[in-house]
């Protein structure tokens, strides 16, 4: 029996033994489902995708997925679709302080490691790796132009941090820098890798030589505008630490840097304003849908149907036309932009509705006679009534006007059901709207144009839109050089500029000859309408607590709609089946808005200010 | 069966006597206090962020913001203990200070924040005659180097009036608004709005109040609240 257990025990131990020597092989396996440091940083291949997902989190703030309601932050658009949560942007009494809030130290850190890794690594080719850095730091300084752009002066942070565990953090605390500090750190980081990066511009979604020019263009823009308009304002924004404001005396100076950029970019003829369509109007609208061969692109975000689509369009698709069974109609546009654009012969572009002592309404035959002479960006941009879209009509009436011979007035008629019919056999309210109190038929009388599919399909929720959103194009180039030739003095050059830009819209040859800020604003905010610009240039221009001050009488802090009706008036053939307009505010809008000097620069995380006693808050909060 | 319904008391004893556990004390003292100026509270717009409550000496900085009633008065429930009553710089009408004032919170407390708005309103009157609305008052400057904008008599639907939340009467009444270019300060100013246009005539409830807008200032200095329909 003893010698019996003696076997067991020598029998357990050896097995035990055989186990553990060949438990080594069996934990030495490479896995099969993660990839290690060293395997991506020798492959160019491996770590161009590690770059592919950094590109993918630079989710601009506006575009056509996460921020794509951003348009209804500004007067040129509003929410018209599901009465639920977005439904608050039509009634909010303050732009909240987090308001376009911006942290994004975890990208940061991220491209900090690729950087550092790449470095590191021996296996890769020098030319391999000096390209790969040189887009990592442009990505890294593009995230820091979004970051001072909400947030002013944000902690410059170049390198990666280890925590070894000790108790004392302090050497990881890093204050915020000046703003003016950040923005030169962008202008240093773009002039050192400007010619690192391929010179042509043959892709159109990863930097090269002329996304660095153009972000130089525009950061310098940026910074230029800060340091001249919030030392005009009656308080200049600022922190003693000047983390918020930049001296007035540096304006000149980042003028001159954005120019240059501007030009490089311009004398370079890599890029020309899209102009393949002897329509103006839709060329105006092919320029942000068609792909293939479009020259005044400089940096896009791309989509494809493989998987990386968008909803924009099953959001904001005209009603009659939408494919899915909920969504559409969401970010309408307004009135106030519609009467931004100008007239083609250059008067302003406010619209004749009625005759001019106010007595009577203008008859128009067609609806669409109202926007007759208007810039053809606007038809590019917006869907008014009685345009085309997907090849069908679109028909935008309110309801009827009906004369009353007894009282000598107009009666409105009108009906809560889209597509009705009157009694004499028209239309009473069309299929598309508008309705004052439904969700996800249009309240302005307006439907989105720019950036929404025209092809079929691309309103159904499983399948979406491949469309690019564009983040760099020459025709903003051409805005921001004429803005800074402006401010620098050379008026005719600034003029050389813009008319270029305005003539694509179909205005005749140097169609403005003098100039004021005025009508520089007025261009960027048609010509780059919906393309997260505006609230950008309102708060660059320190105006936007001016255009948006609470005030409801103000012009543009209110939504205004434009609504149709058919006139039924059998005893004036004048007048019978023809078409009126009434300008009002948008029902579903309630709140003016009120743009408060604290929105001026986002708040700072409250965690973060608890984490880091370095951190300053911005001012007002 | 019976076992079923016995467990089910029990869990039930056990979850409410747990109860007890979870539940924090209240905060039971309160702190009240008045925006003044030369011993007059300042008339805002409800729920501006000026003033906010931090607590020093713990690990997180997060102020209580506190919330300002359109009269110039505020109160807030506390835990007692030493404050740092701050002002937010710049968020109000008046001159720009980031004063701190230490407040210690021992039951009920009372302080006064101290000011200097950028035109006073004095003086002020209203009253309602042959449908009309006049109101009357005396502005005073307050700081050299601030220019008027334009002094509104405005009306709201509730007694809580400001001028984003106003009704705004149409046609609009040319008496109710002067632009502050030009205006002499020295004597009364007088507005007054005529009630017989809508949307005035159909409000059940209607009160008034003077705002003044002072130029590059995106908050409004207000009057009193008078009702007018009540």
């Amino acid at each position: 029996m003893k010698q019996f257990k003696k076997l067991i025990i020598y029998t357990l131990c050896t097995a035990t033994l055989v186990q553990i020597s060949g438990c080594k092989k069996f934990l030495d396996r490479k896995p099969t489902d993660v990839l290690l440091d060293e395997q991506v940083w020798s492959d160019p291949k491996l770590a161009v995708s590690v770059l592919a997902n950094i590109y993918n989190r630079l989710q601009p703030t506006g575009g056509l997925e996460g921020g794509k309601l951003s348009p209804t932050d500004l007067e040129e658009a509003m929410w018209s679709g599901g009465l639920g949560a977005n439904n608050a942007r039509n009634t909010r009494v303050n732009y909240p302080y987090t308001d376009k809030q911006l942290w994004s130290y975890d990208l940061i850190r991220d491209i900090n490691l690729f950087l550092e890794n790449l470095n590191k690594s021996a296996a890769m080719q020098d030319a391999d790796r000096k390209h790969l850095l040189a887009e990592g730091r442009f990505i890294r300084a593009y995230i820091y132009f979004l970051l001072v752009r909400s947030m002013g002066g944000v902690p410059l942070v170049t390198n990666t941090f280890q925590y070894d565990g000790s108790p004392d953090v302090d050497a990881l605390k890093v204050p915020r820098s000046t703003e003016a500090g950040i923005y030169d750190f962008i202008a240093a980081e773009l002039d050192a890798i400007k010619d690192q990066l391929p010179l042509t511009a043959s892709s159109k979604t990863r930097a090269n030589k002329w996304t660095v020019l153009a972000l130089k263009s525009q950061a310098m823009l940026y910074a230029a505008s800060i340091a001249k308009y919030n030392n005009l304002m009656t308080d200049p924004i600022v922190l003693p630490g000047a983390e918020v404001g930049i001296p007035a005396s540096r304006a000149q100076e980042y003028y001159q840097k954005s120019l240059d950029a501007s030009k490089e970019i311009i004398d370079s003829k890599q890029f020309v304003l899209y102009n393949e369509n002897p329509d103006k109007a839709q060329n105006f609208y092919d320029l942000f849908t068609k792909k293939t061969n479009n020259r005044e692109v400089i940096w896009a975000q791309d989509y494809t149907l493989d998987g990386k689509y968008h909803d924009y369009t099953v959001e904001n698709i005209p009603r009659s036309l939408r494919e899915n069974a909920t969504g559409a109609a969401g970010v309408t546009p307004s009135l106030n932009l519609v009467e931004a654009f100008d007239y083609l012969d250059g008067t302003n572009g406010a619209l004749k509705i009625q005759t001019p002592n106010g007595s009577d309404y203008i008859y128009h035959t067609r609806p669409e006679d109202v926007f007759l002479g208007k810039d053809n960006r606007m038809f590019g941009s917006i869907i008014t009534p009685g345009s085309t879209f997907r090849g069908k009509r679109i028909d935008i009436q309110a309801g009827v006007m009906e004369w009353n011979t007894a009282t000598n007035q107009y009666v409105m008629r009108t009906s809560p059901d889209l597509g009705s019919v009157f009694a004499d056999g028209g239309i009473l309210v069309a299929a598309d709207g508008p309705l004052p109190n439904a969700a996800n038929v249009t309240n302005t009388g307006f439907y989105m144009r720019k950036y929404v599919d025209s092809r079929v399909g691309s309103g159904q929720s499983g399948q979406g839109s491949d469309i690019w959103w564009i983040r760099y194009r020459f025709g903003g180039i051409l805005l921001n050089a004429t803005e800074a030739a402006f401010e620098l003095g050379r008026t005719s050059d600034a003029l050389g500029y813009v008319n270029q830009v305005r003539e694509r819209a179909g205005f005749p040859a140097n169609s403005l000859q003098t100039l004021t800020n005025d009508i520089i604003r007025k261009e960027f905010q048609v010509e780059m309408a919906f393309e997260e610009q505006r609230y950008w240039d309102l708060k660059r221009w320190r105006i936007a607590h001016e255009v948006y001050n609470g005030n409801r009488q103000a012009p543009n802090t209110l939504i205004n709609a434009l609504w149709p009706y058919r006139v039924v008036r059998p005893s004036d053939p004048t007048k019978h089946n023809k078409y009126v307009f009434v300008k009002r505010v948008a029902p579903r809008f309630t709140q003016p808005r009120l743009f408060r000097l604290g929105n001026y620069y986002s708040s700072v995380p409250q965690n973060v200010i608890n984490a880091n006693s370095l951190i300053v808050r911005n001012p007002y909060h | 069966m019976k076992q079923l319904i016995y467990s089910i008391i029990i869990f039930l004893a056990i979850g409410l006597s747990s109860c007890e556990y979870d539940n924090y004390e209240p905060p039971k003292s309160e702190l009240n206090g008045r925006i003044l100026f030369e011993g007059k509270p300042v008339g805002i717009r409800q729920g501006i962020s000026v003033l906010q409550l931090t607590q020093p000496g713990f690990e997180t900085v997060t102020p209580i913001n506190v919330n300002v009633k359109q009269d110039g008065t505020f109160s807030s429930m506390l835990f007692d203990g030493d404050y740092k009553l701050v002002q937010v710089a710049g968020n109000g009408p008046w001159e720009a200070a980031s004063t701190t004032i230490d407040v210690s919170v021992n039951g009920s407390t009372s302080i006064d924040v101290q000011v200097r708005p950028y035109f006073s309103i004095n003086n002020v009157s209203f009253v309602v005659e042959n449908n009309v609305v006049k109101s009357s008052c005396l502005l005073v400057n307050n700081v050299a180097g601030r220019q008027l904008e334009r002094i509104s008599l405005i009306l709201g639907k509730t007694t809580i009036v400001d001028d984003p939340t106003k009704l705004v009467p149409n046609p609009t009444d040319p008496l109710s608004t002067k632009v502050g270019t030009g205006l002499n300060l020295l004597q009364p100013i007088l507005l007054s709005q005529n009630l017989a246009v809508s949307p005035l005539t159909t409000t059940p409830f209607l009160y008034a109040r003077i705002a003044v807008k002072v130029v590059g200032v995106p908050e409004l200095l207000y009057s009193n609240v008078f009702p007018v329909k009540s």
